[in-house]
């Protein structure tokens, strides 16, 4: 049975229909990569599975129960932590988490004990008696992360969890949210930064203009996209390769820009981003390019990022108008 | 009590070293100073510490007034200012704990001074010479000025929570808005109190005292406002429920006043007072409800639906107060229209006229045309002023242009825009049907606008 499952939610606001439809099952013990542009819904359709926002149609079910009928219960079962969350700065850790402990219902015995294990599972242990004014942007972040699964929530649902976190505590996020799934907590996270649900997620959700686009388990979508471009007129499989130079090149994207076969190149300082079609002559031959444009070259692979990939293969399908699709917007 | 967790985090943010010390030292001060200068005039006159029960009386009415009263009314905003809303919401604790821990929580430190200052006031009034005050009558204005305390925090916190629509991108201002809507509330029952029952010693025809009369009246209200703070906590924390809670107030609000005007021979008081004491609340509600044309896009669709229950569970409260005006008022014209046999009915003695019948008819049309002037103004561009636009235009309607009138000595042209009855049934009825008609052919047409011009808006990916 699902974890959690949406049927035909509609979330308006007044000018704008922020979601339209949308339906989905989540497997338990899974960690769902929700991505989208901004205003695609994301944070709209978190906060109504948070039972935070109700939906003005359709149903979600939390573990077989309709949280529109159960909203309280359905809050002993997940945990949800928003893209812009504030925290008592004067409070100590151990207050925040004894309080956030007290509210969830746990049982006063048992405050203090979970307090102490949720700290030290989220390396917060040294700090307990600090407050929260007093931590560091990752530290809060861990903080945060702590309140929203000192209950033990079935169901974890993070808007944008890396945001203005630095690269080591983005990796110890990745870690946390990987070890979270492993102990049988089901996922969901929103973000940005592609290459990093990448390193966790085992599904893709895909939300543009409030319509659910795709939802699957991220090695059936990304051979859903591949057999998808295989079978088009003029589209072929594509990969992402990861370029990185010794220096700061002027000419490093001209260059990249300039190999025919390229289809979509983002350069980030000394490193990029290449797409090009997946196979080994078009792979040699990039490397041919860089080589006799005078670029440094010092690291060439093919980058794991399929979620990434999965996401710009439908923007791109995305870009090119609908044969006859209705506009997706609020009726009067 | 301790065991709320909400209140006892306030508790921990309340009591700090800093806050107990300064509050702490400041209030002795202002105590130790009042007696100071009563034992100093004890050599002037026999001792009296009639200046340290006045300081005392009047620190407390501060204390629980201004600085208690601000803390509740920002109770919720600060916590959706510092995004920590959302935890609170997603928590399993039960709305009735999460409203009692905010209210008294966030004021416990102020409440705590407050009654230290009632305590001296207490003991400085009965050492009162040379007439000592009676004990009882102490007793009676302590409990009303925690009565009147209760009243400015719960009405501030609940001004806060209407607010909220409950929709995200509320940024949490607002707390001095909150607030001041505290403060009116208790200054408006404070001065029905010591005005309008300053003799009044029964209810029903009961004989229970003017001191016993008033201290029923501040905490009826006090007792009210707390429900309504637990009622609309549990429509924030997603629990939706028909507001059966706020039509029972609508109609012990009027029971209440039917009790006063209840056996003195005027049956216009009676049939008029309920429409009056309604008619607030309605005034009321309509300014500080949140401005959300979308949940009444969906109560309406839920109407045509059918589905009645789902409706109830969203309708604003603003339109539930315009129901029950309109019962009440329609009620009063059928009885006063009908005349004894109906007054005899609901044992009201006395004849009634036709200006009651008159006044109540005009008093529906203009309330009506008032509450459709601030939905106007919510489907404008500005909605978020609304309710602030639409108390300047009721007060331009009902001072500006009938101070024009009376200082132009046209009194019986009051009617074309006041519920007095003058001028007669056409100057009156005339003024006000059309008033109210303009007003609904405007909503009509802009409620299609506004609907229109959001489609176009929405989009289209």
């Amino acid at each position: 049975m699902a974890i959690i499952a949406a049927e035909d939610l509609v979330y308006d606001y007044p000018g704008a229909r922020a979601l339209d439809r949308v339906s989905f099952e989540v497997a338990p013990g899974t960690i769902t990569a929700l991505v989208g542009p901004n205003g695609a819904g994301k944070t709209t359709l978190l906060r109504c599975l948070a039972v935070l926002d109700r939906p003005a149609e359709g149903r979600i079910w939390l573990d077989g129960m309709d949280v529109a009928d159960h909203p309280r219960e359905s809050h002993r079962k997940l945990g949800y932590l928003s893209d812009f969350y504030g925290l008592y700065d004067e409070l100590t850790v151990r207050q925040c988490l004894s309080y956030h402990a007290a509210i969830h219902d746990l049982a006063p015995a048992a405050q203090a004990e979970a307090a102490e294990r949720t700290a030290s599972r989220m390396g917060l242990g040294e700090l307990m008696n600090r407050r929260a004014q007093q931590l560091s942007r990752g530290q809060r972040q861990r903080l945060a992360i702590a309140q929203a699964i000192i209950h033990e929530p079935a169901l974890l649902l993070l808007d944008e969890p890396a945001a203005g976190l630095d690269p080591e505590a983005r990796w110890s996020l990745s870690s946390l949210i990987s070890d979270l799934a492993k102990g049988g907590m089901t996922l969901i996270v929103s973000s940005h930064i592609l290459s990093e649900l990448e390193d966790y997620s085992t599904h893709v959700m895909i939300i543009r203009g409030g319509r659910l686009v795709l939802h699957k388990p991220l090695s059936e979508a990304a051979a859903a996209i591949g057999a998808e471009a295989e079978g088009g007129a003029d589209a072929v499989r594509q990969t992402c390769m990861r370029i990185e130079i010794a220096a700061p090149d002027a000419g490093f994207e001209r260059a990249l820009k300039d190999f025919k076969a390229a289809t979509r190149v983002a350069v980030h300082g000394t490193s990029a981003s290449v797409f090009i079609p997946a196979d080994a002559d078009a792979r040699a031959a990039l490397l041919r390019h860089c080589v006799g444009a005078g670029l440094p070259v010092v690291a060439y692979a093919e980058d794991r990022q399929r979620v990434e990939e999965i996401y710009f293969a439908l923007s791109k399908e995305a870009a090119s108008p609908p044969a006859g699709g209705a506009p997706r917007g609020a009726t009067p | 009590m301790i065991g709320n967790p909400e209140f006892k985090r306030n508790l921990w943010i309340q009591f700090t070293s800093t806050r107990v010390l300064v509050a702490g030292l400041l209030t002795g001060l202002l105590l130790a100073c009042a007696f100071a200068v009563d034992y100093a005039l004890a050599n002037r006159r026999q001792f009296s510490p009639d200046i340290t029960a006045f300081v005392a009386r009047w620190l407390a009415i501060a204390i629980v007034l201004l600085w208690a009263g601000r803390q509740a009314a920002g109770a919720v905003l600060r916590e959706i200012r510092g995004r920590t809303w959302d935890a609170q919401r997603l928590s399993t604790l039960h709305p009735w704990s999460m409203a009692w821990g905010k209210l008294f929580g966030t004021t416990s430190l102020a409440w705590i001074l407050a009654i230290i200052c009632a305590a001296a006031y207490l003991a400085a009034a009965v050492f009162e010479r040379p007439q000592p005050r009676p004990f009882g009558a102490i007793l009676v204005t302590v409990a009303g000025i925690l009565g009147y305390g209760l009243v400015c925090q719960a009405t501030g916190l609940l001004a806060s929570l209407a607010r909220l629509s409950g929709r995200p991108g509320e940024r949490g201002g607002g707390t001095t808005l909150a607030h001041a809507v505290g403060l009116i509330a208790t200054a408006l029952l404070g001065g029905f109190v010591i005005w309008a029952l300053e003799n009044e010693a029964r209810w029903f025809g009961f004989e229970i005292g003017a001191p016993g009369l008033r201290l029923v009246t501040i905490w009826f209200f006090a007792l009210w406002a707390v429900v309504g703070v637990y009622r609309r906590m549990r429509r924030e924390l997603q629990m939706l429920a028909v507001p059966w809670a706020w039509l029972l107030f609508l109609v012990s609000f009027v029971v209440y006043g039917e009790g006063l005007a209840y056996g003195r021979g005027q049956p216009q008081a009676a049939l008029l007072l309920p429409a009056g004491l309604v008619t607030l609340m309605l005034w009321t509600m309509t300014l500080i409800e949140a401005k959300d044309p979308l949940t009444l896009r969906q109560t309406i669709g839920a109407c045509r639906r059918g589905r009645w229950g789902h409706a109830a569970t969203l309708v604003p409260l603003w339109l539930v107060t315009y129901a029950v005006f309109a019962a009440v008022t329609v009620g009063g014209i059928v009885v006063a229209a009908t005349g004894a046999p109906a007054l005899a009915v609901l044992r009201i003695p006395g004849e009634t006229d036709s200006a009651t019948v008159l006044i109540l008819a005009a008093t529906f049309l203009f309330v009506t045309r008032d509450v459709l002037i601030v939905q106007i103004l919510t489907l404008g561009r500005e909605s978020n002023l609304a309710g602030l636009t639409g108390a300047v235009s009721w007060f331009v309607l009902y001072v500006a242009v009938p101070a024009v009138f009376v200082a132009g000595q046209q009194t019986r042209l009051l009617g074309l825009v006041v519920p007095t009855g003058q001028g007669g049934w056409m100057i009156c009825l005339l003024s006000a049907g059309a008033q109210a008609l303009l007003c609904l052919i405007i909503v009509t047409w802009r409620w299609r606008a506004y609907w229109r011009e959001n489609a176009a808006k929405a989009p289209t990916a």
